[in-house]
């Protein structure tokens, strides 16, 4: 039900990728059906993925503005603009965008992040033209009133509430964010902070609306039963009818050195099982010199990516001091990646006690290659969720998404089980070398008053 | 087609023929005792399957609450002579995802898998359902982290009003009592009450199981022999159906949060009952759909809460008639008021035709979307078995919704929304109810 989520700052994201490009001649056949890509005048980019299995279509509209373009003081804004975004345009009013998706049997949904904001469709094959008339027409025409302004700041501070803070680990996964970033916006909560989204009016909203919402700042990625000619003579059609406008250019914020560990020791009293949460600064796949984010993915995925991982072996089944444990990288930022443990103590077993065991195995990497085995089974892992995720239509659409909005290219997705599968126990090693306290949050959350 | 057009045909009552998914169904008889369905496609080289035991738990012993659970959790910690250290290590050699599901009814199982590890993944969940080891040092790791997302969640408003409403509905029932258990039952679980246990319902009989992908159906024949052939035969008796249910009236389950979650529930229909598919048109125009009468009454139109929805729970012995909502401690006796108007005006009236048409459309027309992927049609697969349904079901669903007329639909909402007798299950707390309102406070 019209679910808007957002990513906290702490994303145990997997590795999103899929499909083996066709001009690599790699070994791996019928593991691609081949992208499309083209470019509308307008600016619109636009990738296709033809998947014929189903007669039916996954649409997604990806705008490369997101939180870290939250006006100051407003902090929120861009995911209450993508809440704002089903309220209605002058040709299709109040919840008609909904309604006549769901009437024509599809779905929608949207999310933001920090730098993106996103809505897609589901819907059958011969009703693409109609959910990409419905996007085009809010990219271009929506209407906002104070009415609907006030009424949906309500609804967004009961999703931060029911998100947030009902909830003593994501609330100290935001702690812990805004304390890693420092300055730079990704510190700020994709919600945003109550109190400035209270602040939030029509006027701004419909600044904000102005400055990031055009085609030349948005990408379209169609997959599904439809070629690449059909996709072109539609979004031509819809999209296309629109001029490209001048926008307002990031700000470009710096990312203050970091001079230390900062550690954040949070008493809370809903909490009852004590939790662990480390977070890095570290590149992003935007940022990083190739292969080295792919390398922290590998590094991630054998330290905790599942119950055979290395953290998971020695903390929980060998020494018996943690309950449960998981690493992630969430490296798809135009900004900094974020390297994040968590892990929960086995009842009587203290937090220091974790975290020395944590930082020893972890210190090792630093120093050492991966065992073999280890290694070989990341990388097999990972190859191998490329191509789970292309069973599935809306992940394939969500891999393209999500690299081309942070800069990156069609070929960063082909390519990538490729880089994956060529990786040494060296490069992972060398990629280790950005988990250093320096660039560390440590954040503790205990039972207490 | 021009934009105008277009317009037109968002409004105009669209006339929806929606192609029947995965059309290529076919029953295997490939494990005796067990209903096997089986969907063939290699355009994309995974495979998946998922399965459902009689194994969930409405059958837990009363003083072992969390056994179901407990034994479908141990499902990773070796087999046989195989370790839970070189178990795991095993599965991560071929890439294999296991995930288990255990609900109250069944327990489901699901890998998805390459097809060069297909071999490897079901003759590993086979040794595993067969020959689990239930070694104590692997019980008590597991029974330690149950004890502990129990203890986290008990501060959860989502999970205690959820686990809430099914002890004060289902009362003594085991539908009463949460799946995860409780610590006072994990604790006395032994080695013996588990291998118990998995003997009755780790079974062939009863179970249910859809394989869709890169396979052919002899193939999967084997594949499923591997994994399922040597459990034992015979099913489970389950518990009969509660007695007397719900429990009219406001409960509160006081706990400290900035914002409390309500569970209201009526009786419903179970999956058998004429009115069933009616009942999913009414649900969804109420409280089910992107744009319900619920959702447009305290969302869109009050802002009172992100989230507002209700769906027809239809288990094995079961049908409730249950809606969630979360609203600020001071709106949520606003948030309730609302929801009971709502429904005893749309239990009055019934729905609009707009309504009662467009409610049809979504429902014949969303269908398909959830076959997409291989690992989707194993799951839908599975729920329309576990509903009782037969493999010809998914070709005429859309013929099945719309046949239902206005009048079905005006019935099913009337019998599900008309009683007084609702069931209010709040996590939180409320302020004291005030007679008159106060002009000071918002």
């Amino acid at each position: 039900m019209d679910v808007k989520f957002e990513r906290l700052a702490l994303g145990f994201v997997a590795a999103l990728t899929l499909l083996v490009s066709s001009s690599a001649g790699a070994a791996e056949p019928a593991l691609s059906p081949r992208p499309f890509q083209f470019v509308l005048q307008n600016g619109l980019q636009v990738v296709v993925v033809p998947d014929r299995r189903a007669p039916v279509v996954s649409q997604m509209l990806w705008f490369k503005t997101g939180a870290a373009d939250d006006p100051p003081g407003l902090s929120g804004m861009a995911h209450f603009f993508e809440h704002m975004m089903f309220r209605g345009t002058k040709s299709v009013p109040g919840e008609g965008f909904l309604h006549a998706i769901a009437r024509n049997g599809g779905e929608a949904n949207a999310f933001t992040t920090h730098d993106t904001t996103v809505f897609f469709e589901r819907i059958a094959k011969d009703r693409l033209r109609l959910a990409m008339h419905l996007e085009a027409d809010r990219m271009q025409h929506l209407e906002l009133t104070d009415a609907g302004v006030a009424t949906e700041r309500d609804v967004v501070l009961a999703e931060r509430r029911q998100r947030i803070d009902n909830d003593p680990e994501a609330e100290i996964s935001e702690q812990a964010a805004a304390a890693l970033h420092l300055s730079h916006p990704y510190g700020r909560p994709v919600i945003g902070w109550a109190d400035e989204v209270r602040r939030i009016g029509r006027a701004e909203a419909e600044d904000y609306y102005r400055r990031h919402f055009a085609p030349n700042n948005a990408i379209l990625v169609v997959v599904g039963d439809v070629s690449p000619d059909e996709v072109r003579a539609q979004a031509e059609a819809e999209y296309g009818q629109f001029p490209a406008r001048e926008l307002l250019a990031r700000a470009e914020y710096a990312q203050p050195p970091r001079l230390g560990e900062t550690r954040l020791a949070i008493v809370h009293r809903n909490v009852k099982v004590p939790y662990f949460l480390r977070l890095y600064r570290v590149p992003s796949y935007a940022q990083a010199s190739l292969g080295r984010a792919e390398a922290l993915e590998v590094l991630a995925h054998l330290l905790g990516g599942d119950h055979n991982a290395v953290l998971y072996r020695r903390l929980v089944l060998e020494r018996r001091i943690a309950t449960d444990v998981a690493v992630g990288y969430d490296g798809y930022a135009r900004d900094a990646g974020v390297f994040s443990i968590s892990a929960r103590p086995r009842p009587g077993v203290g937090l220091e006690t974790l975290e020395r065991a944590i930082d020893e195995i972890v210190g090792y990497y630093l120093g050492h290659q991966p065992a073999r085995a280890d290694l070989v089974r990341a990388k097999k892992q990972l190859v191998a969720e490329t191509v789970f995720r292309q069973d599935n239509p809306f992940e394939t659409a969500s891999v393209f998404g999500r690299t081309l909005a942070v800069g990156l290219t069609v070929q960063d997705v082909t390519q990538w089980p490729q880089r994956i599968q060529a990786m040494s126990g060296e490069a992972v090693r060398k990629a280790a070398s950005a988990l250093v306290k320096r660039e560390a949050v440590t954040a503790t959350l205990s039972p207490g008053r | 087609m021009s934009g105008r057009g277009i317009i037109a045909y968002i409004f105009a009552a669209a006339v929806f023929v929606a192609a029947a998914p995965a059309s290529g169904v076919v029953a295997l008889d490939a494990v005796k005792g067990a209903q096997v369905w089986f969907v063939e496609n290699h355009s994309v080289p995974v495979v998946a399957m998922t399965a459902a035991l009689p194994a969930g738990s409405v059958y837990d012993p009363s003083d072992k609450a969390g056994m179901a659970s407990l034994a479908a959790a141990l499902l990773e910690e070796g087999a046989g002579s195989v370790g839970p250290g070189a178990f795991r290590a095993a599965l991560a050699d071929h890439a294999i995802r296991l995930n288990v599901r255990p609900g109250r009814d069944y327990v489901e199982i699901s890998l998805l898998v390459l097809p060069q590890d297909a071999e490897a993944a079901f003759r590993l969940l086979g040794a595993a359902l067969t020959r689990p080891r239930f070694e104590s040092d692997a019980i008590t790791r597991q029974r330690l982290r149950a004890m502990q997302i129990i203890d986290q969640a008990k501060s959860d408003p989502t999970w205690v009003s959820w686990n809430g409403f099914h002890s004060l509905y289902f009362g003594p029932h085991p539908y009463g009592h949460p799946v995860e258990g409780d610590v006072q039952g994990l604790v006395t679980i032994t080695r013996e009450d588990m291998h118990a246990f998995v003997a009755r319902h780790w079974v062939r009989g009863g179970m249910k199981i859809a394989v869709a992908g890169d396979v052919t159906a002899a193939q999967a024949k084997i594949l499923l022999k591997k994994a399922f052939a040597t459990l034992p035969g015979g099913s489970p008796t389950p518990p009969p159906p509660p007695g007397f249910v719900g429990a009219p009236g406001l409960h509160v389950l006081p706990l400290d949060v900035i914002q409390p979650d309500a569970i209201f529930a009526l009786p419903g229909f179970r999956r058998g009952d004429p009115d069933y598919l009616a009942g999913t048109i009414a649900n969804l125009i109420l409280g089910g759909g992107e744009n319900s009468r619920l959702g447009r009454e305290l969302r869109v139109e009050r802002g009172l809460t992100y989230d507002v929805s209700t769906e027809l729970l239809t288990y094995a012995r079961a049908g409730v008639m249950v809606g969630k909502i979360q609203a600020k401690p001071k709106a949520m006796r606003q948030a309730l008021s609302v929801v009971r108007d709502t429904l005893r005006k749309f239990a009055l009236g019934g729905p609009t035709a707009k309504e009662y048409a467009d409610a049809k459309l979504y429902l014949s027309g969303s269908f398909p979307l959830a076959f997409a992927s291989n690992e989707g049609i194993a799951d839908q697969l599975v729920g329309l078995m576990e509903a009782g349904l037969p493999a010809g079901y998914v070709a005429r669903h859309g013929r099945l919704i719309d046949a239902v007329s206005y009048e079905d639909v005006r019935r099913a909402a009337r019998r599900l929304y008309a009683s007084d007798r609702i069931t209010l299950v709040v996590a939180g707390t409320l302020p004291p109810e005030k007679k008159s309102s106060n002009p000071y406070r918002q």
